[in-house]
């Protein structure tokens, strides 16, 4: 299985030419079995592969496949590397990818008033996308050096637009002010941004990223002469002691992409719009894999970025910053779908500081475990969406508990362990991280303790308002259903995944295995000099864990009590601190800064060279110019097109003359 | 040496014909003057003992080309010649230098013996068989089979080009129909030449295959009544026809700017009608 | 009857008649007679061909010669036939009268 790994991205590529080629002829349910059927058998093939390198003890193999670029002594060979790190991931994307697969194959029908479903007009596009999204996440992951690193982070982003941009069709759109009471004047809110726009937001900031990464990957190739991980890691420390700031600026450079791709400060701006993508999307790309790639590139590298210590605590107070910033912004979103996004970012902070303090097994453990339950939230909300005809404003919502059990129950389960409920996934993955992060810095965990509170309190925010009390929009709860099999079984195996996800990483001071370490471990490298690892006490451990216990549980809480018990307060709390609340409200007005700053200014500076450059310049002197001087030179030689006969032959003579006479008269 | 002797008279009666044939103001003697110089290259031709390409040159120069010059010059009329004095000017003596250079230059090279070192003296001893039909006749369907395969394919496509010219020239040669507004006029037809007819319009009142409309004598509203009528038509070929016809109208007959215009959008083309004093 | 006529006699009676040739294209207007002109020229090609086939003791000349005329009779049918449908559309014959293709 491990020689044949190619198989996982050959798979997903047969399936998106099947159905990008004959879709439309082979039916939308044919399409929604092979799409699924390419994912779950890449997933088969990845998890024989886990076996056997379980077996090997987690040993490293490449699968080389063929050369791709030979250019001197520049030379990329294709080839695939199967190590404890990229397996993980391949599980992950692919065992996730499955679940998505099969989810969306329900929630890309609609159901109208009537109850009759239609088909997405595009259905087959839809999973031709998601396979090539599939595919090229598995190039991402798989590449054994990073010129293919980044062809798979290129062509992620590419998915990724063509997904947020699926229905490129539909409008921006508008959103209902919060009113705060009879005698205050609503918070009016942006609106949405249109699919085609975010999609192009999200393609154009990732792009900023990537100038990063791929300058980072210059430096490396004039560095070390070589893309390849394995020829790269071992001589990193001899190539740090020799050149001591060439390393830190790599770290700095890939980081630079890292923070594009995987949405961080001050890149993160696209991710809450990508959410004009369809549901599946925003669960598979910008939940749980794709937006992770960062984690991954890092992790990948943890030796160059061990060689940067600078670097790596900018990545953890990059990360905590965003973790705790966006957290604050999703305390009051009104969008359900907006609210787990601005927790997507804020989670994947977390995962930086975890990978930026050097606990690079916890930030892999945190991506698995966040990959579980958010996809989960995410998929919870799609069926919620599914349900009330695309009403994703929680403002609508109310009551749905019981008319849609399945998902209630998944979200609850799904909530919880975002929160960092004890016992679920995200109480072991996230209590890892900070006691890390308490290790390195008090002052980045009280903002990461401070964060988990709040998280707790907006995840139970969101599901009190939208599953418990009154229906608030009777026409909607009247028509709400519980959704299809595909969409609740993709639910239920997630929430069980959710639950028990945790397994992978129990805390070690208790005693318990961690499976993580032990596998991860032939991935990272151990510094030569490192300093001996000092372990907390057994009490501050235990200590830092029921912190995060009583936090998250007062979080919980504290929405308990907001919007369950006094659903006064809240309302109250916005009025009396008005501007702090529209400033969240409007998310910090970041957008509208960046706008103004760059946006606006890249425009006029666009409007200007097309104006000034390109009309005058390369139109009207390059493009028109030669057009006029070869017109007026044709004009020139025209006149000799006299059209008679007989001159064209008088000079047909003259010219034979000259031959002949210089022929034999030479 | 008499051959020499014989030579020199065909080649004089060569010469002089070819310049019978530019110098000769009728066109028919030009055409003879023409068959003339074919037939002493024919000649030539038997002195080089090439007697098949002397018969083939009587017969496809002298029996058909010439003739097929004649026949079309019967076609398009014997008085086609040109006066001397329309060419005989500085531009064409300026001609005639030049072929004189021409001449001098490939004549200069000829007795240099430059021309692939063939040299005078190499003359061969006649070889009875050489040039006689069984040896061309041999080399052609041979060596040159394929050459001779394309010229006959050559030759069909000269003749199904040629029979297409013929043909289309019939269908142009079909009857001109004119509709005609003339509220003088009183006849239902006229037909000046065996190839016009022309068609009284305020009289039939109905759309027909007219390939022009005169407009003589009529008022605005019958203008307008033929205008409308073209306008609704649901004949598709007809319909097609209208934007390229020619509408000629009677500047006599007085009508209105909007009229015209109205025409000027219906027809290809509206031009005053100049008075031949045969037409009316 | 044939006696020894040397080569250059031939080669030098085809450059004569090729010359007449041209100059009739060139100063004539008629186009029938350009037609014509253009025979002549063909045929002292032809000429040619055939004395140096015959001193040279090759065939290929004559087969060139053959070949030539089968196109020249193609040349002169399809000429010919548009001549008459340019005369039916401009009513002349002068090569002058043809100049629709000027730029």
């Amino acid at each position: 299985m491990t020689q044949l790994i190619w198989l996982t991205i050959a798979l997903p590529v047969l399936g998106l030419l099947i159905n990008g080629l004959f879709g439309r002829r082979i039916g939308n349910r044919t399409v929604s079995i092979i799409a699924p059927l390419m994912v779950l058998l890449a997933f088969l093939v990845g998890v024989g592969a886990f076996f056997e390198t379980m077996g090997r003890g987690g040993e490293a193999v490449a699968v080389p496949l063929w050369t791709w670029v030979t250019i001197g002594d520049f030379n990329v060979p294709i080839s695939l590397l199967v190590d404890p790190l990229s397996l993980t991931m391949v599980l992950v994307v692919t065992g996730v990818g499955f679940l998505i697969h099969v989810y969306a194959t329900a929630y890309m029908v609609h159901s109208d008033d009537h109850g009759h479903d239609h088909d997405d007009r595009d259905f087959s596009r839809f999973f031709t996308f998601l396979n090539l999204f599939i595919a090229s996440m598995l190039v991402l992951v798989l590449g054994d050096n990073y010129l293919m690193m980044y062809v798979g982070w290129e062509l992620v982003g590419v998915s990724s637009y063509l997904l947020i941009g699926y229905w490129f069709d539909r409008p921006s759109e508008a959103q209902t002010p919060i009113n705060l009471g009879s005698n205050t004047e609503p918070v009016k809110l942006q609106p949405l941004l249109s699919p085609a726009a975010s999609g192009m937001k999200a393609f154009i900031v990732n792009r900023i990223g990537d100038v990063g990464f791929a300058l980072g990957v210059f430096l490396l190739w004039s560095t070390f002469g070589t893309l390849q991980f394995n020829e790269i890691f071992p001589r990193a420390v001899e190539v740090s002691e020799a050149m001591p700031s060439v390393i830190p600026w790599i770290a700095a450079l890939l980081f630079v992409g890292a923070i594009g791709k995987s949405a961080q400060l001050p890149l993160y701006v696209w991710l809450p719009d990508a959410m004009a993508g369809p549901t599946p999307v925003s669960a598979l790309i910008h939940a749980a894999t794709m937006v992770t790639a960062g984690v991954y590139m890092i992790v990948r590298s943890n030796i160059l970025y061990s060689l940067a210590p600078g670097v790596s605590m900018a990545v953890a107070v990059i990360g905590m910053a965003t973790a705790f910033f966006a957290a604050t912004i999703a305390l009051v979103q009104v969008d359900l779908k907006r609210v787990l996004a601005y927790s997507t970012v804020s989670q994947l902070g977390y995962m930086f500081a975890a990978v930026g303090v050097g606990a690079y097994t916890a930030g892999m453990f945190h991506l698995v475990t966040h990959a579980f339950f958010k996809a989960l939230l995410f998929l919870g909300a799609g069926s919620v969406m599914h349900a009330l005809h695309d009403v994703i404003d929680i403002r609508r919502m109310g009551g749905l508990k019981d008319k849609m059990k399945i998902t209630w129950i998944t979200f609850w389960i799904g909530g919880l362990a975002l929160a960092g409920f004890p016992l679920m996934s995200g109480f072991f993955s996230k209590d890892e991280i900070l006691a890390h992060v308490f290790e390195a810095s008090p002052i980045l965990w009280f903002f990461g303790i401070l964060t988990a509170g709040m998280t707790a309190f907006y995840t139970f925010r969101a599901i009190f308002i939208a599953f418990h009390g009154k229906p608030r929009d009777h026409h909607l709860y009247e028509h709400a259903h519980e959704s299809r099999t595909p969409i609740t079984f993709a639910l239920s195996v997630l929430a069980v995944l959710a639950i028990f996800g945790g397994l992978l990483g129990l805390p070690t001071f208790l005693g318990l295995p961690h499976f993580l370490n032990g596998w991860l471990e032939p991935v990272l490298y151990e510094l030569p000099h490192a300093a001996e690892e000092h372990h907390m006490s057994f009490g501050a451990e235990m200590g830092l864990l029921a912190t995060s216990a009583v936090v998250a549980v007062g979080g919980i809480f504290l929405a308990y009590f907001f919007y369950m018990l006094q659903p006064s307060i809240p309302q109250n709390l916005a009025r009396s601190t008005r501007s702090l609340f529209a400033l969240l409200a409007h998310k910090y007005w970041i957008d509208e800064l960046y706008d103004t700053l760059f946006v606006q200014p890249g425009l006029k500076l666009a409007q200007a060279f097309a104006d000034g450059l390109d009309k005058v310049v390369i139109d009207d002197m390059f493009v028109d110019g030669t057009a006029r001087l070869i017109g007026r030179f044709g004009g020139i030689l025209s006149k000799l097109q006299n059209g008679y006969t007989g001159s064209y032959a008088l000079a047909t003579f003259i010219g034979v003359i000259i031959m002949i006479s210089y022929f034999f008269l030479r | 040496m008499p051959g020499q002797i014989f030579f020199l008279i065909v080649a004089a009666i060569s010469v002089i014909s070819a310049l019978g044939v530019i110098f000769n103001r009728n066109v028919v003697h030009s055409a003879l003057f023409l068959l003339l110089n074919f037939g002493t290259l024919a000649v030539f031709y038997f002195m080089l003992n090439a007697q098949f390409l002397g018969v083939a040159q009587i017969l496809v120069y002298a029996g058909a080309i010439v003739v097929l010059f004649l026949f079309v010059v019967m076609l398009l009329g014997a008085d086609l010649g040109e006066s001397v004095d329309t060419w005989l000017n500085s531009r064409n003596l300026l001609l005639i230098a030049l072929g004189l250079v021409l001449l001098t230059v490939v004549g200069t090279a000829v007795f240099e013996n430059t021309i692939f070192g063939a040299a005078d003296e190499t003359t061969m001893e006649v070889v009875e068989e050489f040039g006689q039909t069984q040896v061309i006749a041999a080399s052609l369907f041979t060596d040159y089979l394929l050459p001779f395969q394309l010229v006959a394919v050559l030759l069909s496509v000269g003749v199904v080009g040629v029979v297409w010219l013929a043909q289309h020239q019939q269908r142009q040669r079909f009857r001109r129909i004119i509709a005609v507004l003339d509220s003088t006029w009183a006849e239902e037809t006229q037909r000046p030449n065996p190839d016009l007819l022309r068609v009284n319009w305020l009289r039939r009142k109905a759309l027909f295959d007219f390939d022009q409309v005169e407009i003589i004598q009529a008022t605005d509203h019958q203008v307008e009544e033929l205008v409308t009528m073209v306008e609704n038509d649901t004949d598709s070929w007809r319909r097609s026809r209208y934007r390229q016809m020619r509408c000629l109208v009677d500047p006599d007959c007085k009508l209105s700017e909007d009229t015209v215009r109205m025409l000027r959008h219906t027809f290809g083309e509206v031009k005053n009608l100049v008075h031949k004093g045969v037409m009316a | 009857m044939i006696g020894q006529v040397p080569l250059s006699y031939y080669l030098l009676l085809s450059a004569i008649l090729f010359a007449i040739g041209a100059g009739g294209v060139l100063i004539r207007r008629n186009v029938i007679i350009v037609l014509m002109c253009v025979e002549m020229m063909m045929n002292a090609v032809n000429l040619t061909f055939i004395a140096f086939s015959r001193y040279l003791d090759s065939t290929t000349g004559q087969i060139f010669v053959f070949m030539i005329m089968a196109v020249a009779a193609v040349e002169v049918a399809v000429g010919l036939a548009l001549l008459v449908e340019l005369n039916r559309h401009k009513d002349s014959v002068n090569i002058n009268d043809f100049n629709s293709l000027k730029g």
